[in-house]
């Protein structure tokens, strides 16, 4: 019954995951598909204009490093903690244009365009507390792991 | 790993992560605004259009506009007033009868500001002043100044650019009442860069609602700011990244006259000012515009000259490729005449009038 829960939850956290993989996979590659069209979006957020060319280069290339190492089972903490810290990146600039800024840009490319930016914060939200549940999630399991060793290496001895 | 180190970690993420964006937005809002990096910002649904209109020649330009009516002046027929109601968009042609009729006139222009309407040719020098009412205009005053540019101030005073008869450079001036009618030159509001005569060629504005001249330079990234008084205000900065107006001029001796060679590059085209704001109609792409855009629009930067500042930009979409001849704006309407077409659009009060 107990592992049949512990079963259920780890295939939670990587259907989670691979939620996250699947949301960074799509939208670097939605990015360099349309580079150009990418390029002239970010020349015209008020917030990364000067940037431009770093910043198209940097926000892919980083999205899919994080993609890479939360499928890698030894770097998902380092990724989760990476996603996380992208995703509260990307709040905090909707959340800068939608208060800040002199104007609001027009919204990103492929599906994402359909959403407005009230529902895209919404979104990048919600993807942030993913991120912390699974983080929690994730420490807890290991530290679980961790005594249980503990506890077997004691037995050993 | 534990609860309260993993807790740590992701407060200085989330500090990190918020931190770094904020960031980027100060410095990001510093360039865009004072350094000019040269890159537009374009935001959506500034401008609507309310009315492309065919006007059958392109030898029309924008005299003067109310929330009713746009005066249209006509360069082979200086003296025909076209008046467009705002409301039917009827075309009616005015004939404007001055007291003087037979002067050598060569460069005859009027603007119109009700209830009164202004007729000038600074190449005789001579200046009318009429009621839009009659359409007949007297004489204000007559050989003064020769002046190659003007624009009306008030009833009785103008603002005009001149040639300075020490070194036959460009200077600003009024022409005003006092009395008699007199003029006031200062040669310190231009500065030279190259010959002191195409160099400093441009476009001469008056802005009502801040009472200040603003001359506008046509090779270089610049503007001027003065009162009637012509003491400088401040020199502003168009986006563009051209400092330094940049051709030759050849002195033709035989001919005393003064020639370009090649093709300078105009930084700025056109310009008008209404409330604070300036705009300016430039052919210049800023980074990451497509380059086919200039032959479908006309740009329009928008500046603030209340605090010198860039604001945003937007286009205005021809039918056909077409060259900028006048733009104008009143209230919260923007007009704008690109070869045979007059199109006029409606300003978006959030973005304009803040």
């Amino acid at each position: 019954m107990n592992i049949k829960k512990q079963i259920k939850k780890k295939l939670l956290i990587e259907l989670l995951i691979s939620m996250c993989v699947i949301l960074f996979v799509y939208a670097a590659i939605s990015k360099f598909l349309d580079f150009e069209n990418f390029l002239a979006q970010i020349g015209q957020s008020p917030v990364l204009s000067s940037f431009t060319n770093w910043v198209a280069w940097i926000v892919p290339i980083s999205e899919l490093i994080v993609a890479i190492l939360l499928i890698t089972p030894s770097y998902r903490l380092i990724g989760l903690l990476s996603f996380y810290s992208i995703m509260v990146m990307f709040t905090t600039y909707i959340v800068v244009i939608l208060n800040f800024s002199d104007f609001v840009p027009c919204s990103c490319g492929g599906i994402l365009e359909s959403l407005g930016w009230k529902q895209h914060l919404i979104m990048n939200i919600s993807f942030c507390l993913l991120a912390l549940y699974l983080l929690f999630q994730m420490t807890k399991t290991t530290s679980k792991n961790f005594d249980d060793e503990h506890k077997l290496n004691k037995h050993i001895k | 790993m534990k609860k309260r180190v993993l807790t740590y970690f992701l407060l200085s993420c989330t500090f990190l992560g918020v931190g770094i964006v904020v960031l980027l937005f100060i410095v990001s809002e510093n360039t865009m605004h004072r350094n000019n990096s040269f890159i537009r910002r374009i935001p959506p649904h500034t401008v609507e259009i309310l009315k492309s209109l065919d006007l059958k020649f392109n030898s029309y330009y924008i005299a003067g506009m109310t929330d009713q009516t746009i005066y249209l002046g006509n360069t082979t027929a200086p003296l025909i007033i076209t008046e467009i109601s705002l409301k039917t968009f009827q075309l009616k042609k005015q004939q404007i009868v001055l007291d003087q009729m037979q002067l050598p006139y060569r460069s005859v222009r009027i603007e119109v500001k009700p209830p009164y309407f202004f007729v000038a040719d600074g190449s005789v020098p001579i200046l009318f002043r009429g009621k839009i009412t009659d359409w007949k205009a007297l004489k204000l005053s007559k050989d003064l100044a020769y002046f190659s540019l003007w624009t009306t101030i008030d009833s009785t005073s103008f603002g005009i650019r001149s040639l300075s008869s020490k070194n036959q450079e460009q200077v600003l001036g009024t022409l005003y009442k006092n009395q008699n009618y007199q003029v006031k030159l200062s040669a310190d509001l231009l500065t030279k860069q190259l010959d002191g005569y195409f160099d400093m060629d441009g476009q001469l504005l008056w802005n009502s609602s801040l009472q200040r001249l603003v001359y506008m330079y046509y090779y270089r990234n610049e503007y001027i700011v003065y009162n009637s008084k012509l003491h400088l205000d401040y020199s502003g900065k168009t986006i563009d990244t051209i400092k330094m107006a940049s051709f030759k001029v050849a002195n033709l001796k035989t001919t005393n006259q003064k020639k370009l060679l090649g093709n300078p590059t105009l930084v700025n085209k056109i310009a008008t000012t209404n409330a604070e704001l300036l705009f300016i109609n430039s052919d210049r792409l800023g980074r990451f515009e497509p380059k086919n855009i200039l032959k479908k629009a006309s740009i329009i930067d928008v500046y603030n000259l209340g605090n010198a500042t860039y604001s945003f930009s937007f286009y205005i979409f021809h039918e056909k490729l077409e060259k900028g001849i006048s733009i104008n704006s009143y209230k919260d309407l923007f007009a704008m005449i690109s070869g045979n077409q007059l199109y006029i659009y409606k300003l978006q009060n959030n973005y304009f009038h803040k």
